[in-house]
Protein backbone atom coordinates (compact mmCIF):
# COMPACT_ATOMS: atom_id res chain seq x y z
CA UNK A 1 0.00 0.00 0.00
CA UNK A 2 2.66 2.66 0.86
CA UNK A 3 4.75 1.66 -2.14
CA UNK A 4 1.66 1.94 -4.32
CA UNK A 5 0.89 5.33 -2.90
CA UNK A 6 4.43 6.51 -3.56
CA UNK A 7 4.18 5.42 -7.18
CA UNK A 8 0.98 7.37 -7.56
CA UNK A 9 2.32 10.47 -5.84
CA UNK A 10 5.75 10.51 -7.51
CA UNK A 11 4.83 12.26 -10.76
CA UNK A 12 2.65 15.02 -9.24
CA UNK A 13 5.43 15.76 -6.69
CA UNK A 14 8.00 15.94 -9.46
CA UNK A 15 5.76 18.31 -11.38
CA UNK A 16 5.38 20.52 -8.31
CA UNK A 17 9.16 20.71 -7.88
CA UNK A 18 9.65 21.48 -11.55
CA UNK A 19 6.97 24.14 -11.43
CA UNK A 20 8.55 25.81 -8.42
CA UNK A 21 12.00 25.77 -10.03
CA UNK A 22 10.59 27.19 -13.24
CA UNK A 23 8.69 29.89 -11.34
CA UNK A 24 11.85 30.95 -9.52
CA UNK A 25 13.78 31.02 -12.76
CA UNK A 26 11.17 32.97 -14.74
CA UNK A 27 10.53 35.25 -11.78
CA UNK A 28 7.27 36.68 -13.13
CA UNK A 29 4.12 35.89 -11.09
CA UNK A 30 1.88 36.81 -14.01
CA UNK A 31 3.41 34.19 -16.29
CA UNK A 32 3.99 31.54 -13.68
CA UNK A 33 3.32 32.20 -10.01
CA UNK A 34 5.13 30.12 -7.42
CA UNK A 35 3.60 27.08 -5.79
CA UNK A 36 3.24 29.03 -2.56
CA UNK A 37 1.11 31.73 -4.22
CA UNK A 38 -1.35 29.12 -5.53
CA UNK A 39 -1.29 27.31 -2.19
CA UNK A 40 -2.12 30.62 -0.55
CA UNK A 41 -5.28 30.91 -2.66
CA UNK A 42 -6.26 27.31 -1.93
CA UNK A 43 -5.57 27.73 1.79
CA UNK A 44 -8.19 30.44 2.14
CA UNK A 45 -11.21 29.00 0.35
CA UNK A 46 -13.71 31.23 2.17
CA UNK A 47 -11.92 34.48 1.42
CA UNK A 48 -13.74 36.57 -1.22
CA UNK A 49 -11.68 36.59 -4.38
CA UNK A 50 -11.90 39.75 -6.45
CA UNK A 51 -15.62 40.48 -6.71
CA UNK A 52 -16.82 37.03 -7.70
CA UNK A 53 -17.12 35.59 -4.20
CA UNK A 54 -14.97 32.99 -2.49
CA UNK A 55 -13.56 29.82 -3.99
CA UNK A 56 -16.02 27.75 -1.98
CA UNK A 57 -18.96 29.86 -3.13
CA UNK A 58 -18.07 29.40 -6.79
CA UNK A 59 -17.39 25.71 -6.26
CA UNK A 60 -20.80 25.34 -4.62
CA UNK A 61 -22.49 27.15 -7.50
CA UNK A 62 -20.82 24.87 -10.05
CA UNK A 63 -21.59 21.72 -8.05
CA UNK A 64 -25.25 22.65 -7.59
CA UNK A 65 -25.59 23.33 -11.30
CA UNK A 66 -23.96 20.06 -12.24
CA UNK A 67 -26.10 18.06 -9.80
CA UNK A 68 -29.34 19.65 -11.05
CA UNK A 69 -28.39 19.18 -14.70
CA UNK A 70 -27.19 15.64 -14.12
CA UNK A 71 -30.30 14.54 -12.23
CA UNK A 72 -32.45 15.99 -14.99
CA UNK A 73 -30.40 14.20 -17.65
CA UNK A 74 -30.62 10.88 -15.80
CA UNK A 75 -34.36 11.31 -15.24
CA UNK A 76 -34.84 11.77 -18.99
CA UNK A 77 -32.21 9.43 -20.43
CA UNK A 78 -32.69 6.32 -18.27
CA UNK A 79 -36.43 5.80 -18.93
CA UNK A 80 -35.98 6.67 -22.61
CA UNK A 81 -33.01 4.30 -22.82
CA UNK A 82 -35.02 1.48 -21.26
CA UNK A 83 -37.87 2.10 -23.68
CA UNK A 84 -35.60 2.24 -26.74
CA UNK A 85 -33.63 -0.79 -25.59
CA UNK A 86 -36.75 -2.87 -25.13
CA UNK A 87 -38.55 -1.83 -28.30
CA UNK A 88 -36.58 -1.88 -31.55
CA UNK A 89 -39.45 -0.18 -33.35
CA UNK A 90 -39.39 2.82 -31.03
CA UNK A 91 -35.64 2.94 -31.39
CA UNK A 92 -35.93 3.14 -35.18
CA UNK A 93 -38.35 6.03 -34.66
CA UNK A 94 -35.86 7.95 -32.53
CA UNK A 95 -32.63 6.82 -34.16
CA UNK A 96 -32.10 9.50 -36.81
CA UNK A 97 -32.96 12.29 -34.40
CA UNK A 98 -30.51 10.99 -31.81
CA UNK A 99 -27.77 10.51 -34.38
CA UNK A 100 -28.34 14.04 -35.63
CA UNK A 101 -28.21 15.71 -32.22
CA UNK A 102 -25.53 13.61 -30.56
CA UNK A 103 -22.52 15.02 -32.47
CA UNK A 104 -23.46 18.62 -31.66
CA UNK A 105 -21.02 19.85 -28.99
CA UNK A 106 -23.06 20.77 -25.92
CA UNK A 107 -21.49 24.23 -25.85
CA UNK A 108 -22.94 24.99 -29.28
CA UNK A 109 -26.32 25.11 -27.59
CA UNK A 110 -25.32 27.91 -25.23
CA UNK A 111 -26.28 30.84 -27.51
CA UNK A 112 -29.67 29.29 -28.14
CA UNK A 113 -30.17 28.53 -24.44
CA UNK A 114 -29.26 32.09 -23.51
CA UNK A 115 -31.72 33.37 -26.10
CA UNK A 116 -34.44 31.26 -24.58
CA UNK A 117 -33.73 31.47 -20.89
CA UNK A 118 -31.63 34.60 -20.59
CA UNK A 119 -30.24 34.81 -17.10
CA UNK A 120 -33.33 33.34 -15.47
CA UNK A 121 -32.97 30.63 -12.90
CA UNK A 122 -35.21 28.45 -10.77
CA UNK A 123 -34.67 30.72 -7.76
CA UNK A 124 -36.91 33.35 -9.31
CA UNK A 125 -39.86 31.00 -9.14
CA UNK A 126 -39.33 29.93 -5.55
CA UNK A 127 -39.87 31.94 -2.42
CA UNK A 128 -36.40 31.59 -0.94
CA UNK A 129 -34.86 33.05 2.21
CA UNK A 130 -32.01 35.47 1.70
CA UNK A 131 -29.37 33.05 3.00
CA UNK A 132 -29.94 30.80 0.02
CA UNK A 133 -28.36 33.26 -2.38
CA UNK A 134 -26.32 30.43 -3.91
CA UNK A 135 -29.47 29.11 -5.53
CA UNK A 136 -29.93 32.35 -7.40
CA UNK A 137 -26.84 31.53 -9.42
CA UNK A 138 -28.26 28.25 -10.69
CA UNK A 139 -29.47 29.60 -14.08
CA UNK A 140 -31.58 27.50 -16.46
CA UNK A 141 -29.11 27.89 -19.32
CA UNK A 142 -26.24 26.38 -17.32
CA UNK A 143 -28.37 23.49 -16.08
CA UNK A 144 -29.53 22.82 -19.63
CA UNK A 145 -25.96 22.62 -20.97
CA UNK A 146 -25.09 19.94 -18.42
CA UNK A 147 -28.30 18.08 -19.16
CA UNK A 148 -27.46 18.03 -22.85
CA UNK A 149 -23.86 16.94 -22.19
CA UNK A 150 -24.78 14.15 -19.78
CA UNK A 151 -27.87 12.98 -21.67
CA UNK A 152 -26.30 11.05 -24.55
CA UNK A 153 -23.76 8.91 -22.70
CA UNK A 154 -26.46 7.88 -20.22
CA UNK A 155 -28.96 7.17 -22.99
CA UNK A 156 -26.60 5.12 -25.16
CA UNK A 157 -25.25 3.09 -22.25
CA UNK A 158 -28.74 2.33 -20.99
CA UNK A 159 -29.81 1.13 -24.43
CA UNK A 160 -26.67 -0.98 -24.64
CA UNK A 161 -27.31 -2.44 -21.19
CA UNK A 162 -30.84 -3.49 -22.04
CA UNK A 163 -29.69 -4.96 -25.36
CA UNK A 164 -26.98 -6.89 -23.64
CA UNK A 165 -29.42 -8.92 -21.56
CA UNK A 166 -29.25 -12.54 -22.70
CA UNK A 167 -32.54 -13.52 -24.31
CA UNK A 168 -32.77 -16.72 -22.31
CA UNK A 169 -32.53 -14.74 -19.05
CA UNK A 170 -35.58 -12.76 -20.06
CA UNK A 171 -37.39 -15.83 -21.34
CA UNK A 172 -36.78 -17.85 -18.22
CA UNK A 173 -38.03 -14.90 -16.15
CA UNK A 174 -41.18 -14.89 -18.27
CA UNK A 175 -41.80 -18.58 -17.78
CA UNK A 176 -41.38 -18.01 -14.04
CA UNK A 177 -44.22 -15.50 -14.17
CA UNK A 178 -42.65 -12.10 -14.95
CA UNK A 179 -44.93 -9.68 -16.79
CA UNK A 180 -43.92 -6.41 -18.41
CA UNK A 181 -43.38 -4.27 -15.30
CA UNK A 182 -41.91 -7.01 -13.13
CA UNK A 183 -39.62 -8.00 -15.98
CA UNK A 184 -38.38 -4.44 -16.18
CA UNK A 185 -37.93 -3.99 -12.44
CA UNK A 186 -36.54 -7.39 -11.54
CA UNK A 187 -34.58 -8.48 -14.61
CA UNK A 188 -33.85 -5.78 -17.16
CA UNK A 189 -33.00 -3.00 -14.72
CA UNK A 190 -30.71 -4.99 -12.41
CA UNK A 191 -29.21 -6.80 -15.39
CA UNK A 192 -28.29 -3.60 -17.16
CA UNK A 193 -27.13 -1.83 -14.00
CA UNK A 194 -23.38 -2.16 -14.76
CA UNK A 195 -23.90 -0.41 -18.11
CA UNK A 196 -26.20 2.14 -16.56
CA UNK A 197 -23.64 3.03 -13.89
CA UNK A 198 -20.94 3.44 -16.51
CA UNK A 199 -23.26 5.73 -18.46
CA UNK A 200 -23.97 7.81 -15.36
CA UNK A 201 -20.27 8.09 -14.55
CA UNK A 202 -19.32 9.19 -18.06
CA UNK A 203 -22.34 11.50 -18.19
CA UNK A 204 -21.31 13.15 -14.94
CA UNK A 205 -17.75 13.66 -16.22
CA UNK A 206 -18.93 15.20 -19.47
CA UNK A 207 -21.48 17.32 -17.62
CA UNK A 208 -18.74 18.70 -15.38
CA UNK A 209 -16.51 19.52 -18.34
CA UNK A 210 -19.35 21.19 -20.23
CA UNK A 211 -20.31 23.25 -17.23
CA UNK A 212 -16.90 24.72 -16.55
CA UNK A 213 -16.53 25.57 -20.22
CA UNK A 214 -20.03 27.06 -20.37
CA UNK A 215 -19.29 29.23 -17.37
CA UNK A 216 -16.49 30.85 -19.34
CA UNK A 217 -18.88 31.98 -22.05
CA UNK A 218 -20.67 35.33 -21.93
CA UNK A 219 -23.81 35.35 -19.79
CA UNK A 220 -22.17 33.72 -16.82
CA UNK A 221 -21.41 35.58 -13.62
CA UNK A 222 -20.40 32.87 -11.19
CA UNK A 223 -19.01 29.35 -10.97
CA UNK A 224 -15.49 27.94 -11.17
CA UNK A 225 -15.23 28.46 -14.91
CA UNK A 226 -16.23 32.07 -14.53
CA UNK A 227 -13.74 32.52 -11.69
CA UNK A 228 -10.89 31.24 -13.83
CA UNK A 229 -11.90 33.43 -16.75
CA UNK A 230 -12.33 36.48 -14.59
CA UNK A 231 -8.92 35.91 -12.97
CA UNK A 232 -7.42 35.79 -16.46
CA UNK A 233 -8.95 39.14 -17.34
CA UNK A 234 -7.36 40.65 -14.25
CA UNK A 235 -4.09 38.75 -14.80
CA UNK A 236 -4.25 36.86 -11.53
CA UNK A 237 -2.51 33.73 -12.74
CA UNK A 238 -2.33 32.14 -9.29
CA UNK A 239 -6.13 32.15 -9.16
CA UNK A 240 -6.30 30.59 -12.63
CA UNK A 241 -4.04 27.78 -11.50
CA UNK A 242 -5.90 27.32 -8.22
CA UNK A 243 -9.19 27.17 -10.15
CA UNK A 244 -7.84 24.57 -12.57
CA UNK A 245 -6.61 22.44 -9.68
CA UNK A 246 -10.00 22.58 -7.98
CA UNK A 247 -11.81 21.75 -11.22
CA UNK A 248 -9.57 18.73 -11.72
CA UNK A 249 -9.93 17.53 -8.16
CA UNK A 250 -13.72 17.83 -8.16
CA UNK A 251 -13.89 15.94 -11.45
CA UNK A 252 -11.69 13.24 -9.97
CA UNK A 253 -13.80 12.99 -6.82
CA UNK A 254 -17.04 12.75 -8.78
CA UNK A 255 -15.57 9.98 -10.92
CA UNK A 256 -14.23 8.11 -7.90
CA UNK A 257 -17.59 8.43 -6.18
CA UNK A 258 -19.31 6.78 -9.11
CA UNK A 259 -16.67 4.08 -9.34
CA UNK A 260 -17.23 3.33 -5.67
CA UNK A 261 -20.98 3.12 -6.24
CA UNK A 262 -20.38 0.88 -9.22
CA UNK A 263 -18.37 -1.64 -7.22
CA UNK A 264 -20.89 -1.56 -4.39
CA UNK A 265 -23.98 -1.94 -6.56
CA UNK A 266 -22.58 -4.28 -9.18
CA UNK A 267 -20.36 -6.94 -7.64
CA UNK A 268 -18.08 -8.65 -10.12
CA UNK A 269 -20.58 -10.94 -11.76
CA UNK A 270 -19.33 -12.64 -14.84
CA UNK A 271 -22.23 -12.99 -17.20
CA UNK A 272 -23.84 -16.37 -17.34
CA UNK B 1 -53.36 -33.13 -18.69
CA UNK B 2 -51.17 -31.60 -21.36
CA UNK B 3 -52.51 -31.97 -24.89
CA UNK B 4 -50.67 -30.98 -28.01
CA UNK B 5 -53.11 -31.36 -30.91
CA UNK B 6 -52.04 -31.24 -34.57
CA UNK B 7 -49.62 -28.43 -33.95
CA UNK B 8 -47.55 -26.99 -36.79
CA UNK B 9 -45.06 -24.18 -36.66
CA UNK B 10 -43.60 -22.32 -39.62
CA UNK B 11 -40.99 -19.58 -39.60
CA UNK B 12 -40.23 -17.02 -42.24
CA UNK B 13 -36.80 -18.22 -43.27
CA UNK B 14 -35.45 -15.42 -45.47
CA UNK B 15 -38.35 -13.01 -45.46
CA UNK B 16 -40.22 -14.69 -48.26
CA UNK B 17 -40.04 -18.46 -47.90
CA UNK B 18 -41.64 -20.12 -44.90
CA UNK B 19 -39.75 -22.99 -43.29
CA UNK B 20 -41.83 -25.58 -41.52
CA UNK B 21 -40.20 -26.41 -38.20
CA UNK B 22 -42.93 -28.70 -36.92
CA UNK B 23 -45.75 -30.43 -38.74
CA UNK B 24 -48.83 -32.06 -37.27
CA UNK B 25 -47.50 -32.79 -33.83
CA UNK B 26 -49.95 -34.58 -31.59
CA UNK B 27 -48.80 -35.59 -28.14
CA UNK B 28 -50.74 -36.09 -24.92
CA UNK B 29 -49.04 -36.24 -21.55
CA UNK B 30 -50.72 -37.78 -18.52
CA UNK B 31 -50.15 -36.00 -15.20
CA UNK B 32 -46.88 -37.21 -13.68
CA UNK B 33 -45.64 -38.70 -16.93
CA UNK B 34 -42.00 -38.24 -17.93
CA UNK B 35 -41.80 -37.87 -21.69
CA UNK B 36 -38.52 -37.61 -23.56
CA UNK B 37 -38.42 -36.19 -27.05
CA UNK B 38 -35.35 -37.40 -28.93
CA UNK B 39 -34.13 -36.27 -32.27
CA UNK B 40 -31.15 -34.84 -34.04
CA UNK B 41 -30.32 -31.19 -33.82
CA UNK B 42 -32.54 -29.07 -36.00
CA UNK B 43 -35.53 -31.39 -35.81
CA UNK B 44 -37.68 -28.88 -33.95
CA UNK B 45 -37.35 -30.25 -30.41
CA UNK B 46 -36.61 -26.87 -28.91
CA UNK B 47 -39.42 -25.26 -30.90
CA UNK B 48 -41.83 -27.79 -29.46
CA UNK B 49 -40.78 -26.89 -25.90
CA UNK B 50 -41.00 -23.16 -26.60
CA UNK B 51 -44.53 -23.63 -27.88
CA UNK B 52 -45.57 -25.49 -24.74
CA UNK B 53 -43.83 -22.84 -22.61
CA UNK B 54 -45.92 -20.22 -24.39
CA UNK B 55 -42.86 -18.31 -25.58
CA UNK B 56 -44.05 -18.84 -29.16
CA UNK B 57 -47.42 -19.44 -30.77
CA UNK B 58 -48.20 -22.38 -33.07
CA UNK B 59 -49.01 -21.57 -36.68
CA UNK B 60 -51.89 -24.04 -36.49
CA UNK B 61 -53.29 -26.54 -34.04
CA UNK B 62 -53.69 -26.03 -30.31
CA UNK B 63 -51.92 -26.78 -27.07
CA UNK B 64 -53.95 -27.02 -23.88
CA UNK B 65 -53.16 -27.72 -20.26
CA UNK B 66 -56.18 -29.00 -18.31
CA UNK B 67 -58.39 -27.88 -21.21
CA UNK B 68 -57.07 -24.31 -21.04
CA UNK B 69 -55.45 -22.90 -24.15
CA UNK B 70 -51.75 -22.05 -23.79
CA UNK B 71 -51.07 -18.67 -25.35
CA UNK B 72 -48.44 -17.12 -23.05
CA UNK B 73 -45.79 -18.12 -20.53
CA UNK B 74 -47.06 -19.05 -17.08
CA UNK B 75 -45.31 -20.47 -13.99
CA UNK B 76 -47.50 -23.57 -14.25
CA UNK B 77 -45.07 -24.47 -17.06
CA UNK B 78 -41.43 -23.67 -16.30
CA UNK B 79 -38.52 -24.20 -18.64
CA UNK B 80 -34.95 -25.24 -17.86
CA UNK B 81 -32.54 -24.11 -20.56
CA UNK B 82 -29.33 -25.77 -21.65
CA UNK B 83 -27.36 -22.61 -20.78
CA UNK B 84 -28.70 -22.29 -17.21
CA UNK B 85 -30.03 -18.71 -17.70
CA UNK B 86 -29.55 -17.81 -14.04
CA UNK B 87 -29.63 -14.19 -12.88
CA UNK B 88 -25.95 -13.35 -12.19
CA UNK B 89 -26.75 -10.48 -9.80
CA UNK B 90 -28.84 -12.67 -7.49
CA UNK B 91 -27.56 -15.17 -4.96
CA UNK B 92 -28.34 -18.83 -5.43
CA UNK B 93 -31.23 -18.66 -2.96
CA UNK B 94 -32.67 -15.53 -4.54
CA UNK B 95 -32.46 -17.11 -7.95
CA UNK B 96 -34.57 -19.95 -6.65
CA UNK B 97 -37.09 -17.66 -4.95
CA UNK B 98 -37.45 -15.42 -8.02
CA UNK B 99 -40.66 -17.04 -9.22
CA UNK B 100 -42.06 -17.08 -5.68
CA UNK B 101 -41.52 -13.33 -5.33
CA UNK B 102 -43.54 -12.83 -8.48
CA UNK B 103 -46.30 -15.00 -7.02
CA UNK B 104 -46.38 -12.69 -3.99
CA UNK B 105 -45.53 -15.52 -1.66
CA UNK B 106 -44.40 -13.91 1.61
CA UNK B 107 -40.69 -13.44 2.11
CA UNK B 108 -40.34 -16.04 4.84
CA UNK B 109 -42.44 -18.60 3.08
CA UNK B 110 -40.45 -18.00 -0.10
CA UNK B 111 -37.15 -18.46 1.71
CA UNK B 112 -38.40 -21.65 3.34
CA UNK B 113 -39.56 -23.06 0.04
CA UNK B 114 -36.37 -21.93 -1.70
CA UNK B 115 -34.24 -23.72 0.86
CA UNK B 116 -36.41 -26.81 0.55
CA UNK B 117 -35.76 -27.02 -3.18
CA UNK B 118 -32.07 -26.19 -2.77
CA UNK B 119 -31.83 -29.12 -0.34
CA UNK B 120 -33.54 -31.28 -2.92
CA UNK B 121 -30.78 -30.53 -5.44
CA UNK B 122 -28.11 -30.70 -2.74
CA UNK B 123 -27.02 -27.05 -2.85
CA UNK B 124 -28.41 -25.82 0.43
CA UNK B 125 -24.97 -24.84 1.72
CA UNK B 126 -24.32 -22.66 -1.34
CA UNK B 127 -27.40 -20.51 -0.88
CA UNK B 128 -25.44 -17.27 -0.41
CA UNK B 129 -23.10 -17.83 -3.36
CA UNK B 130 -23.53 -16.15 -6.67
CA UNK B 131 -23.95 -18.16 -9.87
CA UNK B 132 -20.51 -17.32 -11.25
CA UNK B 133 -18.93 -18.98 -8.23
CA UNK B 134 -20.52 -22.32 -9.12
CA UNK B 135 -19.56 -25.04 -11.57
CA UNK B 136 -21.71 -25.80 -14.61
CA UNK B 137 -23.37 -28.76 -12.95
CA UNK B 138 -24.17 -26.76 -9.83
CA UNK B 139 -25.62 -23.94 -11.91
CA UNK B 140 -27.88 -26.36 -13.69
CA UNK B 141 -29.03 -27.73 -10.32
CA UNK B 142 -29.89 -24.17 -9.27
CA UNK B 143 -31.81 -23.67 -12.51
CA UNK B 144 -33.69 -26.90 -11.82
CA UNK B 145 -34.49 -25.84 -8.24
CA UNK B 146 -35.67 -22.47 -9.52
CA UNK B 147 -37.97 -24.11 -12.04
CA UNK B 148 -39.34 -26.53 -9.43
CA UNK B 149 -39.78 -23.94 -6.66
CA UNK B 150 -42.88 -22.40 -8.25
CA UNK B 151 -44.36 -25.93 -8.23
CA UNK B 152 -45.22 -26.09 -11.91
CA UNK B 153 -47.63 -28.61 -13.31
CA UNK B 154 -45.38 -29.21 -16.27
CA UNK B 155 -41.59 -29.04 -16.18
CA UNK B 156 -39.99 -28.41 -19.56
CA UNK B 157 -36.32 -29.26 -20.00
CA UNK B 158 -34.38 -28.30 -23.11
CA UNK B 159 -31.25 -30.48 -23.24
CA UNK B 160 -30.54 -29.41 -19.67
CA UNK B 161 -27.43 -31.55 -19.33
CA UNK B 162 -26.10 -30.91 -22.83
CA UNK B 163 -23.45 -28.41 -21.75
CA UNK B 164 -22.06 -30.58 -18.94
CA UNK B 165 -19.19 -33.02 -18.90
CA UNK B 166 -20.04 -36.73 -19.05
CA UNK B 167 -19.48 -37.44 -15.34
CA UNK B 168 -21.57 -34.53 -14.11
CA UNK B 169 -24.24 -35.34 -16.64
CA UNK B 170 -24.47 -38.93 -15.42
CA UNK B 171 -24.80 -37.78 -11.82
CA UNK B 172 -27.47 -35.21 -12.64
CA UNK B 173 -29.44 -37.77 -14.65
CA UNK B 174 -29.40 -40.04 -11.63
CA UNK B 175 -30.53 -37.21 -9.38
CA UNK B 176 -33.29 -36.15 -11.74
CA UNK B 177 -34.59 -39.71 -11.91
CA UNK B 178 -34.73 -39.88 -8.11
CA UNK B 179 -36.26 -36.42 -7.89
CA UNK B 180 -38.97 -37.36 -10.35
CA UNK B 181 -39.87 -40.42 -8.27
CA UNK B 182 -40.56 -38.12 -5.31
CA UNK B 183 -42.01 -35.06 -7.07
CA UNK B 184 -44.00 -36.80 -9.76
CA UNK B 185 -44.48 -33.85 -12.08
CA UNK B 186 -45.29 -33.97 -15.75
CA UNK B 187 -41.96 -33.58 -17.51
CA UNK B 188 -41.31 -32.88 -21.16
CA UNK B 189 -37.61 -33.47 -21.65
CA UNK B 190 -35.82 -32.81 -24.91
CA UNK B 191 -32.51 -34.48 -25.68
CA UNK B 192 -30.42 -35.83 -28.52
CA UNK B 193 -28.98 -38.56 -26.31
CA UNK B 194 -30.88 -41.83 -26.67
CA UNK B 195 -29.37 -43.33 -23.53
CA UNK B 196 -30.40 -40.31 -21.52
CA UNK B 197 -33.94 -40.67 -22.81
CA UNK B 198 -34.15 -44.39 -22.05
CA UNK B 199 -32.67 -43.80 -18.60
CA UNK B 200 -35.20 -41.14 -17.63
CA UNK B 201 -38.42 -41.49 -19.57
CA UNK B 202 -41.73 -43.25 -19.11
CA UNK B 203 -42.33 -42.68 -22.78
CA UNK B 204 -40.01 -41.71 -25.61
CA UNK B 205 -41.13 -39.81 -28.67
CA UNK B 206 -38.87 -39.82 -31.70
CA UNK B 207 -38.90 -36.60 -33.68
CA UNK B 208 -37.77 -36.70 -37.31
CA UNK B 209 -36.37 -33.57 -38.96
CA UNK B 210 -37.32 -31.39 -41.92
CA UNK B 211 -40.05 -30.77 -41.10
CA UNK B 212 -40.16 -31.89 -37.50
CA UNK B 213 -42.72 -34.64 -37.14
CA UNK B 214 -43.32 -37.46 -34.73
CA UNK B 215 -42.07 -40.90 -35.68
CA UNK B 216 -42.38 -43.85 -33.36
CA UNK B 217 -43.23 -43.71 -29.66
CA UNK B 218 -41.79 -46.13 -27.14
CA UNK B 219 -43.22 -46.99 -23.76
CA UNK B 220 -40.32 -47.63 -21.43
CA UNK B 221 -41.39 -50.17 -18.85
CA UNK B 222 -37.97 -51.02 -17.51
CA UNK B 223 -37.87 -51.08 -13.69
CA UNK B 224 -36.49 -48.05 -11.86
CA UNK B 225 -33.69 -47.36 -11.09
CA UNK B 226 -32.67 -48.37 -14.56
CA UNK B 227 -29.59 -50.41 -15.24
CA UNK B 228 -27.63 -49.01 -18.16
CA UNK B 229 -25.88 -52.33 -18.67
CA UNK B 230 -28.97 -54.54 -18.84
CA UNK B 231 -29.74 -56.13 -22.18
CA UNK B 232 -33.28 -54.71 -22.16
CA UNK B 233 -31.89 -51.20 -21.76
CA UNK B 234 -29.40 -51.63 -24.55
CA UNK B 235 -31.88 -53.33 -26.79
CA UNK B 236 -34.27 -50.40 -26.50
CA UNK B 237 -31.43 -47.95 -27.20
CA UNK B 238 -30.56 -49.85 -30.35
CA UNK B 239 -34.15 -49.92 -31.56
CA UNK B 240 -34.50 -46.18 -31.12
CA UNK B 241 -31.15 -45.60 -32.72
CA UNK B 242 -32.18 -47.60 -35.76
CA UNK B 243 -35.37 -45.59 -35.89
CA UNK B 244 -33.42 -42.35 -35.90
CA UNK B 245 -31.05 -43.50 -38.62
CA UNK B 246 -31.59 -42.62 -42.26
CA UNK B 247 -33.66 -44.94 -44.36
CA UNK B 248 -36.29 -45.56 -41.69
CA UNK B 249 -37.72 -42.10 -41.93
CA UNK B 250 -39.55 -42.61 -45.14
CA UNK B 251 -39.76 -38.90 -45.86
CA UNK B 252 -37.85 -36.90 -48.41
CA UNK B 253 -35.84 -33.75 -47.96
CA UNK B 254 -33.81 -34.85 -44.97
CA UNK B 255 -30.29 -33.62 -44.52
CA UNK B 256 -27.78 -36.41 -45.13
CA UNK B 257 -24.85 -34.82 -43.25
CA UNK B 258 -26.87 -34.46 -40.07
CA UNK B 259 -27.81 -38.10 -40.14
CA UNK B 260 -24.23 -39.11 -40.85
CA UNK B 261 -22.98 -37.51 -37.66
CA UNK B 262 -25.86 -38.91 -35.70
CA UNK B 263 -25.01 -42.43 -36.82
CA UNK B 264 -21.33 -42.16 -36.09
CA UNK B 265 -22.00 -40.85 -32.63
CA UNK B 266 -25.20 -42.53 -31.57
CA UNK B 267 -25.21 -42.48 -27.78
CA UNK B 268 -23.24 -39.58 -26.52
CA UNK B 269 -24.51 -39.89 -22.99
Amino acid sequence: MPARFLTRAALPCLLLALWQALALWIDSPTVLPGVEAVAQVLAHPFQPILITGSLIYNLLVSLLRVICGFVLAAALAVPLGLLLGMSPRTERLFESLIELLRPVPPLAWVPLLLTWFGLAGPAEYLPLPREWAVLESLKFSMIAVITIGAFFPILLNTIQGVRNQPRICIESARTLGARRTTLLAKVILPGSLPFLMTGLRIGMGIGWMCLVAAEMLPGSSSGLGYLVWYAYELMHTEIILAGILIIGMVGLLLDQGFRFLETRLCPPTTRI
Amino acid sequence: MLRIDQVSKAYMADGTRARTALRDITLHAEPGEFICVVGMSGCGKTTLLRLVAGLEQPSSGRITLNAELIDRPHPERTLVFQEYALFPWRTVLHNVTFGLELKNVGRRAATRQGIHYLKLVGLDSFRHHRPHELSGGMRQRVALARALAVEPEVLLMDEPFGALDALTRGRLQQELAELQQREGRTVLFVTHSIMEAVFLADRIVVLHPEPGRIGATYEVDLPCPRDLKSTDFQGLCERIEADLSPGTQGASGSNPTDQGTARRNPCNI
